[in-house]
């Protein structure tokens, strides 16, 4: 007598008065939420108007034999999911955005296939069998690669918040866990398949419900300091060894290939040595736009770290934050003797305004003009 | 040796639906959930207003429309009546569509784009009107956002319009769901503007 269409939307609609009436109980401000739901019920009301009006948009001579055979389907319900997403992504971030492309295009690739299996033939066996052998290739791998990325981002999460030496113990507890599940499935080949599922996803889902409690109580104290100060992302570029920018300093280095100079302090004097020019340089032309590759030797007895000015005005940044300049990236103390490569990027050419150069951290007489045509 | 096939019977004929209905209706949906929600904006903006006093002292005001900038009333209440002749236009075509009367029916279309026409340069001399930028301050941003998307559902309506009238004077008398669905999306626009033109122009 009524059709689903009708039957769905006049239940959105009842919910929609529901929620209207409760928000006007509930909440003193009703113009946001008050008028918004005010047209959600007309809205409601007019589609299921219109589904009742058109039978679901079904023409009076229309071939309705299809309803025994058509299954009933979660797709639609996941492309509104993944449009809410692509939506809501244009104005929060870009990961919610494309995590809203995945879906709909996920989505909208089952929908298709589904429709078509369910007229493949009169026998929906056939139409069950002919969606699976087009969909399952490519589902099974997916599912199991997200699954597999759940289980990894659940366990990083647990790591995270944990400390040190409990990591250590939980690493060696969950390799014993597999080792353990995998003897088991070795010396029972015939074990019913649903026993083996089932410590699968007892383990599988062990390790998501610690990720979701670690997510929730947060990473560990020094962790969250070391985000806070910065620790590992900002290069402190000053004379003096600083505390986490310089621990476990390079010596060696591997970067041989694509080097444009090696710049070498020796003798209190800071020269460039550019492949195919025999004398020292005191200036270095840079591409614009261009990674390069810069090799900082120490020559001299001291620590000493190469700084590279990457524009502005030095002065006036120091002035304002007391700190090291916002635009400039250096190596970390670099002992005697020993090597570390810098690599820079420079958008903007030389001029007036952005001046480029290289100096020794303690020693800024001591310097190589970079040009960037 | 013997052996047999059965062939399964070919899978029935695709339904056949009333496309052109259902995307109007639908159309309508998401035309009226998009105004409702920025009118919904638009008044927890205004109730967020801080208070004034009004020119003359008497009472307290809610200082959302700034004090040198004048509606002209005029055009958008011309506009709201527009809407009526447009709604009753559109139903004159699908009167006329049901008696296979094409002449009538395109009659009744082409007027109604031309009310659309008078619409959308009525609101167009609103906004020269009250000379205002999208950028002077968080009203004429949002008065801007609101009265474009509207001007955005009519545009919708005008081809939506050119659509029927096409078919209509290519003599396609008996497509009755194409000037219902055409119908059935001026009313929403005109209820959704009747509801837009009473917060934004009459309760400002």
């Amino acid at each position: 007598m009524f059709s689903t269409g009708f039957k769905y939307f006049f239940g959105v609609t009842v919910l929609s008065v529901v929620a209207l009436i409760m928000s006007y109980a509930l909440f003193e401000k009703f113009a946001l939420g008050g008028v918004a739901i005010s047209f959600l019920i007309a809205v409601g009301a007019l589609l299921a108007g219109l589904s009742a009006f058109s039978s679901d948009g079904t023409t009076r001579d229309a071939n309705t034999s299809t309803s025994d055979l058509t299954t009933q389907s979660i797709w639609p319900l996941v492309s509104a999911i993944g449009i809410v997403f692509l939506a809501l992504g244009l104005v929060t971030s870009s990961v919610v955005f494309f995590g809203g492309v995945v879906v709909l295009l996920a989505a909208l690739s089952e929908w298709m296939v589904q429709a078509w299996s369910e007229r493949a033939s009169t026998d929906p066996t056939h139409n069950a069998a002919a969606r699976k052998r087009v969909l399952n290739p490519i589902e099974f791998p997916v599912l199991a690669a997200v699954g597999l990325g759940v289980v990894i981002f659940s366990f990083s999460r647990i790591m995270l918040t944990v400390n040190k030496s409990t990591g250590a113990i939980l690493f060696i507890v969950a390799g014993a866990l597999v080792l353990v599940a995998g003897v088991i499935f070795a010396i029972k080949p015939n074990m019913k398949r649903s026993v083996g599922a089932a410590i699968c996803v007892l383990g599988a889902l062990g390790i998501v419900a610690g990720g979701v409690a670690s997510a929730v109580s947060g990473e560990r104290e020094e962790l969250v300091e070391a985000a806070a100060e910065g620790h590992f992302t900002h290069a402190e570029c000053g004379p003096e060894e600083s505390e986490y920018y310089d621990k476990l300093s390079e010596g060696t280095l591997s970067l041989r290939s694509s080097v444009s100079a090696t710049v070498v302090y020796q003798d209190g004097e800071l020269i460039a040595l550019i492949q195919g020019l025999a004398e020292p340089q005191k200036s270095l032309t840079v591409g614009r736009s261009i990674p390069t590759n810069i090799i900082f030797r120490n020559a001299t007895e001291g620590e000493f770290r190469l700084v590279a000015h990457l524009g502005g005005s030095k002065s006036a940044d120091k002035a304002a934050d007391g700190e090291s300049h916002a635009d400039e990236t250096c190596t970390q103390l670099v002992a005697p003797g020993a090597e570390q490569s810098l690599t820079l990027k420079i958008a903007k050419s030389s001029s007036v305004e952005n001046v480029y150069y290289l100096y020794i951290a303690g020693a800024e007489d001591k310097k190589i003009e970079m040009v960037v045509p | 040796m013997n052996t047999s096939a059965t062939a399964l019977g070919a899978g029935p004929t695709v339904v056949m639906r009333r496309p052109a209905l259902v995307l109007a209706g639908l159309l309508s949906a998401v035309s009226a959930m998009l105004m409702g929600s920025m009118l919904a904006i638009w008044l927890d903006f205004r109730s967020n207003a801080p208070l004034r006093e009004s020119p003359d002292g008497s009472k307290m005001l809610r200082d959302w429309l700034p004090e040198n900038i004048k509606i002209p009333e005029v055009a958008t209440n011309t506009m709201m009546m527009t809407f009526v002749i447009t709604c009753v236009m559109a139903q004159w075509a699908v009167y006329s569509f049901r008696r296979n009367d094409s002449k009538h029916a395109s009659l009744a279309l082409g007027v109604v784009f031309l009310t659309e026409i008078a619409l959308v340069n009525a609101q167009l001399a609103v906004y020269s009107q009250m000379g205002i930028g999208v950028r002077d301050g968080g009203y004429m941003t949002m008065f801007y956002a609101i009265t474009a998307t509207m001007l955005v559902m009519i545009i919708v309506c005008m081809g939506f319009t050119l659509l029927a009238l096409f078919r209509s004077m290519a003599g396609r008398a008996g497509d009755r769901d194409l000037v219902s669905a055409h119908a059935l999306y001026c009313y929403s626009v005109s209820a959704i503007f009747a509801a837009m033109w009473l917060v934004v122009y009459v309760q400002k």
